[in-house]
């Protein structure tokens, strides 16, 4: 028996499932990412002040005497103590990944994207839920859509509120606190909207969750390297900007064949916002939301405030070795590892030297025979301490030295265990446990 | 105006003897190369794995509205004019024929999953969850009741810089066949603090659900945050938990916790000895709910890994306390367990026995990590079974470690798999067991670490052996065809099965920041004898 609806009628389906697949919701082809911006703006460069000018001599015949006029470097003016460039950016703190703070801009190209979360009054009197054991919540959302087309997105699928504090002190985390009708009829308001236009918008996202406080929101991109959007075009006047490499996406190569393995679900990326006070690692929290994209011809830019480092004057490129070092506390020590991944002790420290283009050697006795042997009194940030943990003279742990908090005191940024990961042990000549296994110190310098 | 131009020849020496460098020779280039390359000619090379760092921010200001809850008002003055603080050094521009790598980072292509659906014959699931949690994962612990077969998972959880890290249980409710929200139990003064990596669970005969967890701080002569072990249980199926209860003082890490039908528990811990050394101790819990812990000798180092199992040796439950260890600190080869046996409820002290990891044709060396036991009773035997399995961090190989005689002996130490080809990080293996069949499996990773914010593949395969043969296989001869359970980038990997089930609950840590839970039965994917 002929159907031929179902002739017609399947492809026309499947044409219709593939279309809506391709036109992806919230897609994004950038991994999230998020810095403080420069702690001390000043003029640099030949749009800047003049820094010096040299008169030089030259024969009348050949155009007589010159002036030239010396500029100021970008690192002169943002790191004028430093004695050297850092290398190679005076990024102060960026850093690609998943988690951040409410409150935190993150760069989820082609968007900016503000996470807020406040609590609302707990249900009562709603049939269905019973009272006192459920609460609404408000997810405050400010987009910022560069492109110059809309972003479809469907709020329930897309928005989580992942965790709350209950009122005894416990997080709860589930996957089911999201948008839904009945949200919003509690809280009133019309539906949200099904997509997210071009420029600035704000959004406010009611959901129901057990009562208390919110402290992890979630928002599920769908990874595409592929992803392209159009975008305004935007003049940059070269005299006064340097542009870095604009992003270039390259398709990536199509895998070689494997029958057994199929991708058939789309990559999704999770980006959490967590209620804490983040700081970056040496500095003060960043008076600034923060992203990263220089979308250009803002008028209004304003950046953050300066960023403090604490310790003793570092050697050229320590500051940024620390940050380097900071910047991997909490993930996991693997015996043997070199990173970027997973470290352990001396892996730590040859990586993030690597990191500002200065090599040492691989493993705690190569760095301890072959580094130049340093004073207490003269250790400098990035210094390395080592250490025999077995209570020995033999050589067995190292670390990188560095006041992490400002207190005056040598702090140890390491990778301490499988157990531990890399970790900051603070005031480690105080502590009764290290400070008895210390051997001796290396520097780079 | 003109800028100054120092040492242009200079430059161009560099630039030729760089390139030299990078291109003729073909040596290995480094960092510092390709930094001098960017100095000498003003612009970063297109070296993938060199990137710069992320350019800086110079960002157009929107305050949101209303201030979301944790943000922080800029206080900053608006610059009169605007200014670039972006990275030095702009791209090279491609060479021709060159194709530039994506920067800034684009999203990475994902590994694929090994998989069509996961249901497939060849594995697949029955109940499964996923432990989206607040930040990233660090470690996980699956359960499983003794006899009803229901689950509880664990997870540790970093929490960001300033918060603790915390433990999280969800307990599949059997009654609704649900699982309960993912609830922290490490509360109050019981708070992780910031450095443990440890949360365990087991399941009592009575459906109680119970939680021990430590706080691992090497620093415990300052006591901050202070040292020590917590347990808490649920009767609810982890809707409420009860107030924690400090199990031991000065100790930091637990292994592993095991529950018998009677309510018996046993907790593997590392403690401190006292003297800024550690040795291996071990918490007990009497079924009217009576804690004792016993510190015990044996030479072992903070970070030893270790299991727990509670078998039927034909008269009385026999429990065995393993510890992976090397004399404090030091690796010495050939790797070492040991194991403390005792009789519940008898006046028997722990017994040790120690047992070298010593496998014939295997390279001596590593340090051995990620244990976990296994209890199951052969069809006809008198006594149960258990199996350890562990592995090496050096070699990438998986072992096991088996007794016959609910540990009162053990067999010979088995080399269960072993990386097929270098760079092959094998780092879980977890037992299992097919009654109908009498086999035991093991459910290893394979093949990288697929550790924190690590994109590398790798998922689960399997290999079985006859218990005692001592001859592992694949199921498929000679092929290592992936488990289907739904990992591309499996990291930690757990297992628990009542005892003889048919289930087989498998938990892992996916892609560093969900716990992925899935069972199946096992007889699905084990060759049929």
């Amino acid at each position: 028996m002929q159907k031929p609806y179902l002739i017609f009628g399947l492809p026309l389906l499947a044409l219709l499932i593939l279309a809506c697949g391709a036109a992806g919701v919230l897609e994004t082809s950038g991994a999230p990412r998020w810095a403080c911006p420069s702690p001390t703006p000043r003029p640099w460069g030949t749009t800047g002040p003049v820094k010096e000018i040299i008169t030089h001599t030259r024969p009348i015949s050949e155009g007589g005497d010159w002036e030239e006029y010396i500029f100021w470097e970008q690192w002169e003016q943002e790191y004028p103590d430093a004695g050297g460039p850092p290398f190679p950016s005076p990024t102060p703190y960026a850093r690609v990944g998943a988690n951040y703070t409410l409150g935190q801009r993150v760069e989820v190209g082609p968007l900016h994207v503000t996470v807020g979360a406040t609590a609302g009054p707990v249900v009562a009197d709603r049939t269905g839920i019973p009272d006192g054991t459920r609460q609404l919540y408000f997810i405050e959302i400010t987009w910022v859509n560069r492109a110059t087309t809309a972003i479809p997105i469907n709020y329930t699928d897309r928005v989580r509120l992942r965790a709350v504090k209950t009122p005894g002190g416990a997080v709860v985390s589930d996957s089911t606190w999201a948008y839904s009708q009945t949200a919003r009829e509690i809280a009133g308001g019309a539906e949200l909207p099904s997509e997210i236009p071009p420029g600035t918008s704000t959004v406010r996202v009611p959901l129901l969750a057990p009562v208390g406080q919110p402290e992890t929101v979630d928002v599920i991109f769908i990874g595409n390297p592929a992803a392209q959007y159009s975008f305004p075009t935007v003049t940059v006047d070269p005299a006064t900007t340097v542009v870095p490499g604009t992003p270039t996406v390259v398709p990536s190569p199509t895998p070689a064949g494997n029958v057994a393995l199929q991708d058939l679900d789309p990559q999704f990326i999770t980006v959490q916002w967590t209620a804490t006070t983040w700081v970056p690692p040496g500095g003060q929290p960043c008076g600034d939301p923060g992203a990263l994209t220089d979308w250009g011809g803002d008028a209004n830019s304003v950046w953050g405030e300066p960023i403090l480092v604490g310790g003793p004057p570092p050697p050229p490129g320590a500051d940024r070795l620390v940050q380097v070092a900071l910047a991997q506390v909490g993930k996991p020590y693997v015996w043997g590892s070199k990173g970027p991944n997973t470290f352990d002790c001396s892996g730590l420290c040859t990586w993030s030297y690597a990191q500002i283009g200065i090599g040492i050697p691989n493993g705690s006795r190569n760095q301890f025979a072959t580094m130049r042997s340093v004073s207490v009194s003269e250790l400098r940030p990035g210094d390395l301490i080592f250490f025999s943990i077995a209570g020995t003279n033999r050589i067995d742990h190292v670390g990188l030295l560095a006041d992490v908090n400002a207190d005056g005191a040598w702090d140890l940024i390491h990778a301490a265990s499988p157990e531990l990961g890399v970790r900051v042990d603070y005031n480690v000549f105080a502590s009764a446990y290290y400070q008895s296994r210390i051997r001796g110190f290396r520097t780079a310098r | 105006m003109q800028h100054r131009h120092k040492n242009v020849p200079l430059r161009i020496i560099c630039i030729v003897v760089v390139c030299h460098l990078l291109v003729g020779c073909g040596a290995a280039v480094t960092y510092a190369d390709v930094q001098r390359t960017a100095q000498a000619g003003g612009c970063w090379p297109n070296r993938p794995a060199y990137p710069t760092p992320a350019p800086v921010t110079v960002t157009p200001f929107i305050p949101p509205t209303p201030a979301p809850r944790g943000f922080v008002w800029p206080t900053g003055v608006p610059s009169p004019t605007r200014l670039p603080t972006t990275t030095p050094y702009p791209r090279c521009p491609a060479a021709p024929g060159e194709e530039l790598a994506p920067w800034p980072t684009p999203v990475p292509a994902q590994p694929p999953y090994p998989t069509m659906v996961d249901t497939r014959a060849g594995g697949g699931s029955g109940q499964k969850t996923t432990l989206q949690l607040p930040e990233v994962v660090l470690s996980t612990d699956i359960a499983v009741h003794p006899t009803e077969g229901w689950a509880a998972v664990a997870a540790a959880v970093w929490s960001g810089n300033d918060n603790p890290e915390r433990a999280y249980v969800s307990v599949l409710n059997p009654d609704t066949r649900t699982w309960t929200p993912a609830h922290q139990v490490d509360i109050g003064t019981s708070s992780l603090g910031r450095y443990t990596r440890t949360v365990e669970v087991a399941i009592s005969g009575d459906g109680v659900v119970h939680a021990v967890w430590g706080m691992s701080d090497p620093d415990f002569s300052d006591n901050d945050p202070p040292a020590g072990v917590w347990a808490s249980e649920s009767r609810d199926f982890g809707m409420s938990w009860s107030t924690p209860q400090r199990i031991g003082d000065d100790c930091r890490k637990v292994n592993d916790v095991a529950a018998t039908l009677d309510g018996w528990l046993v907790v593997g811990i590392v403690c401190n000895d006292g003297s800024n050394a550690v040795q291996p101790a071990i918490a007990t819990r009497s079924p009217a709910g009576a804690w004792s812990l016993e510190r015990l000798p044996g030479a072992t180092w903070y970070f030893s890994d270790g299991a727990v199992a509670i078998a039927d040796d034909g008269d009385a439950q026999r429990a065995t306390v393993a510890f992976l260890s090397g004399p404090n600190g030091q690796v010495v080869p050939p790797p070492r367990l040991l194991l403390f046996s005792t009789v519940l409820g008898s006046s028997t002290p722990w017994q040790l026995a120690t047992r070298d990891i010593d496998v014939p044709g295997v390279e001596e060396g590593g340090r051995t990590w990620h244990a976990r036991a296994l209890v199951y009773r052969p069809t006809g035997a008198a006594s149960d079974s258990v199996t350890l399995m562990f592995s090496d961090a050096s070699r990438w190989n998986g072992y096991a470690l088996s007794s016959q005689d609910a540990g009162q002996s053990w067999l010979a130490p088995e080399l269960v798999v072993a990386p097929q080809a270098g760079g092959e990080q094998i780092a879980f293996a977890a037992p299992a067991y097919d009654a109908s069949t009498n086999r035991l499996a093991a459910i290893y990773t394979c093949c990288s670490m697929g550790g924190w914010s690590n994109a590398e593949p790798g998922t689960h395969y399997l290999r079985w052996t006859t218990p005692g043969s001592g001859v592992w296989a694949d199921p498929t001869p000679g092929q290592r065809v992936p488990l289907i359970l739904g990992a591309r980038v499996a990291g930690q990997t757990v297992t628990a099965q009542a005892r003889n089930a048919r289930t087989t609950w498998v938990a892992w840590i996916e892609g560093g920041n969900a716990v992925e839970v899935r069972s199946f039965d096992l007889a699905t994917v084990l060759p049929r004898p």
